[in-house]
């Protein structure tokens, strides 16, 4: 690769990428927190008591990373595994994606067992979850009649990704370390410096560029639902609590039913 | 459309309710305060971007929605049916698409991206299906998101109101709560009349001159829908004779008798009027409490709108049970549910209490006291089946769909051999008392229902 095209691949291409996401997120999040009401109720939540704060931020988590919101009706149990594995193998790929950025303080050895092991057995985890899922969706007729191009381009992407990825880890074993991380510490330090990726295989060019454009992609779609629990007001705002201590008592004749203090509540 | 369509499995655009007329829609369009639409189409394009743009729970609800389907296993309508665009997403879709046609993406790749553009005959399909939407709230609690169809419904009828497209049913409820107060149109003299008659059966039957007031100052406030004046009449022996039972100073009000708001079902604003109404007559009567009846969008409207509303006024809102059960705990009342016989009651939420009302535990502590069978619904709690009448869909002409979509609760009663529903609310009685008996044909059986306090007037004792 010329040193032109390293510089559009790895540079511009990346920065563009990065641009398209965070304006893009920033905007729809901008948009979301614009519309203020609330289709004229005080609270909308979806979960009953859900008063506090608390229980607010607990059934985020719940929902986030357990997903208890799927098995609570009529089950649909391919939905359920799909979606465990897909996400799950993902998060996990992630975070070994941020080994090379974070000094983990071990050895290189040890470095390339964890990522072939633990990252490949993530991604793979993903890509079974990825595989069922785009199977549910493809093979019944109803998840046919509710899918559309970003539902088709969101799986597609995802696919080429992961099996980009799934390629170098188990097949050409690249010496991420000392290429691929160099570079993307410098692009995260915005110090771009591209010496390091003149010698990484066309696949990993390929894992690289595909993820941009699905970095670019993510503000345009579904993929913002990475973020939008936050902001959806059915979660994040607790339900509206009854008082009921001053309600009970002041009848006509006593005993009064309340707080037992004889002033009938008043 | 024949007054009763035929139901067919997959395929419900034939369940389309009457529509208002002209003169009805003008009524209601001027007491909101609005012109009815002469362009209907653009107006309806320019209302929906508005109103998607104004409140965040829609807004997120259309944007955010990742067509993961999960809401297909949850929704009555689409399990009922099979008809996709009777299912949350189906239903966000037929406008969701309409907005895509708009956009950048929607303009490049038309219908690939889902893009259609609104026409008359669109139109008419996004009316029936959204008025075919129980507005349960099911689908909000399965949806990983927490997005809620119900209140995208409830936007949508609030743009195809000001568009003059309203169900006739729903239409001609609104106009007789803001012409009376109440949904049926009663006149003070007879809800007066039926007071006094309930009165006078407690007296027969229980031995006790309760004591009330009407249009009266007093402390509390009672407001119960207004069908427990004509319908339900159990029930409403059972909140006199229980707020006699524990010294409460209320006063029925004629102004406003009436806890449902079918505002919440259609429009915002005339959820605002109706709500602001009883607030302005719970101050008039210099109230320091308002006690709701058994309604679940009742309650639904009242905690969420009225009672915010009231305490800007100093007023409290409460629902009976938390008084019943205060009650029962404090033990300022006796319960015999030998009363109550040997039958075995299944308890089901209803919709608005479960999905919105945090109101699921304390009608079941009630219930546990005043029978001696009690068990719950299978799906019960958040997981509760609409009774198919909710959301404004209970009326003659859908009667045939709301026979498919009552199947559900149904089959969850029989699964459990119970012998009487109870489904504290006044849609719920309304929906399960013209339904039950072909259901009950269909299966052979003999099942009844019945509302809480209605059982609790049979187990209080002197």
């Amino acid at each position: 690769m010329s040193y032109i095209l390293e510089i559009i691949a790895f540079v511009v291409i990346p920065y563009l990428a990065l641009a398209i996401f965070v304006s893009g997120m920033a905007y729809r999040v901008s948009q979301w927190l614009r519309s203020r009401e609330l289709t004229g109720l005080h609270t909308v939540a979806v979960v009953p008591y859900t008063f506090t704060p608390m229980d607010v931020i607990k059934d985020l988590f719940k929902r986030v990373f357990a997903f208890y919101t799927l098995p609570k009706m009529e089950k649909d149990r391919v939905l359920i595994v799909g979606t465990m594995m897909f996400h799950y193998g993902i998060w996990f790929s992630l975070l070994g994606h941020l080994a090379m950025v974070i000094p983990m303080g071990i050895s290189l050895q040890l470095h390339d067992i964890i990522a072939l092991y633990m990252g490949g057995g993530a991604g793979l985890v993903a890509f079974v979850g990825l595989l069922i899922l785009t199977a549910r969706r493809a093979a019944q007729h109803k998840m046919r009649l509710i899918s559309y191009l970003d539902d088709y381009f969101a799986i597609s992407i995802l696919l080429v990704l992961i099996v980009l990825g799934l390629t170098q880890t188990f097949y050409i074993r690249p010496d991420f370390m000392a290429t691929v991380s160099p570079w993307l510490v410098s692009i995260l330090t915005f110090s771009p410096e591209v010496s390091s990726m003149s010698q990484i295989s066309p696949v990993t060019t390929a894992h690289i560029l595909v993820s941009l454009i699905f970095i670019a992609y993510i503000p345009f779609g579904k993929m913002a639902h990475i973020i939008s629990s936050i902001f959806q007001p059915t979660i994040t705002k607790s339900s509206f609590k009854v008082e009921t201590k001053e309600s009970f008592g002041a009848g006509n004749k006593a005993p009064q039913v309340g707080n037992g203090d004889g002033n009938n509540g008043q | 459309m024949d007054s009763k369509a035929e139901f067919k499995f997959g395929n419900t655009s034939n369940m389309e309710p009457f529509w208002a007329k002209e003169d009805l829609v003008k009524t209601i369009h001027d007491k909101a305060g609005i012109e009815t639409l002469t362009d209907v189409i653009e107006g309806f394009k320019t209302g929906l971007k508005r109103e998607i743009a104004r409140n965040r729970n829609v807004k997120m609800a259309i944007e955010t929605c990742v067509h993961c389907g999960a809401c297909l296993n949850a929704c009555p309508t689409y399990i009922a049916t099979g008809d996709i665009s009777n299912s949350p997403v189906g239903r966000a879709d037929l406008v969701r698409n309409v907005i895509k046609s708009e956009k950048p993406a929607g303009k490049i790749f038309g219908g690939l991206a889902g893009a259609r553009k609104l026409d008359a005959a669109y139109l008419d399909k996004i009316a029936t299906y959204y008025y075919q939407c129980l507005e349960c709230r099911r689908c909000g609690e399965i949806c990983p998101f927490g997005i809620d169809q119900a209140d995208v419904t409830r936007t949508v009828r609030s743009v195809l109101h000001d568009a003059g497209k309203i169900s006739r049913y729903t239409a001609t409820v609104i106009n007789n709560a803001e012409k009376t107060g109440n949904n049926m149109g009663l006149p003070a003299p007879a809800l007066k009349a039926t007071i006094d008659f309930v009165k006078d059966e407690i007296k027969e039957e229980k031995g006790i001159d309760v004591s009330f007031k009407v249009d009266e100052k007093a402390r509390a406030m009672f407001v119960p829908p207004s069908a427990d004046f004509f319908s339900n009449l159990e029930t409403l022996k059972g909140y006199m004779f229980f707020l006699h039972s524990i010294g409460m100073d209320y006063t029925f009000t004629t102004e406003h008798a009436e806890l449902a708001n079918f505002g919440l079902f259609t429009d915002t604003k005339h959820l605002r009027i109706i709500g602001d109404h009883l607030v302005s007559v719970a101050k008039k009567l210099g109230v320091k409490v308002v006690v709701a009846g058994e309604c679940g969008h009742g309650w639904r409207a009242f905690k969420n709108y009225v009672i915010p509303r009231l305490k800007e006024q100093g007023i409290e809102g409460i629902h009976i049970f938390y008084l019943v059960e205060e009650a029962l705990k404090t033990g300022k009342i006796k319960l015999n549910p030998d009363n109550n016989g040997d039958s075995v009651y299944v308890y089901q939420d209803p919709c608005n209490y479960a999905r919105g009302g945090d109101l699921i535990e304390e009608p079941r502590y009630i219930l546990q006291k005043v029978v001696k069978n009690y068990v719950d619904s299978p799906h019960s709690r958040e997981r509760t089946w609409c009774c198919g009448g909710g959301g404004g869909v209970l009326t003659d002409e859908l009667l045939p769909l709301r026979v498919e979509y009552a199947k559900l609760w149904y089959e969850d009663a029989a699964s459990v051999h119970g012998d009487q529903v109870i489904r504290p609310c006044a849609i719920c009685k309304a929906q399960l008392s013209h339904t039950i008996p072909k259901l009950n044909k269909m299966n052979s059986s003999n099942l009844t229902n019945s509302g809480l306090m209605d059982l609790v007037y049979k187990a209080l004792t002197v």
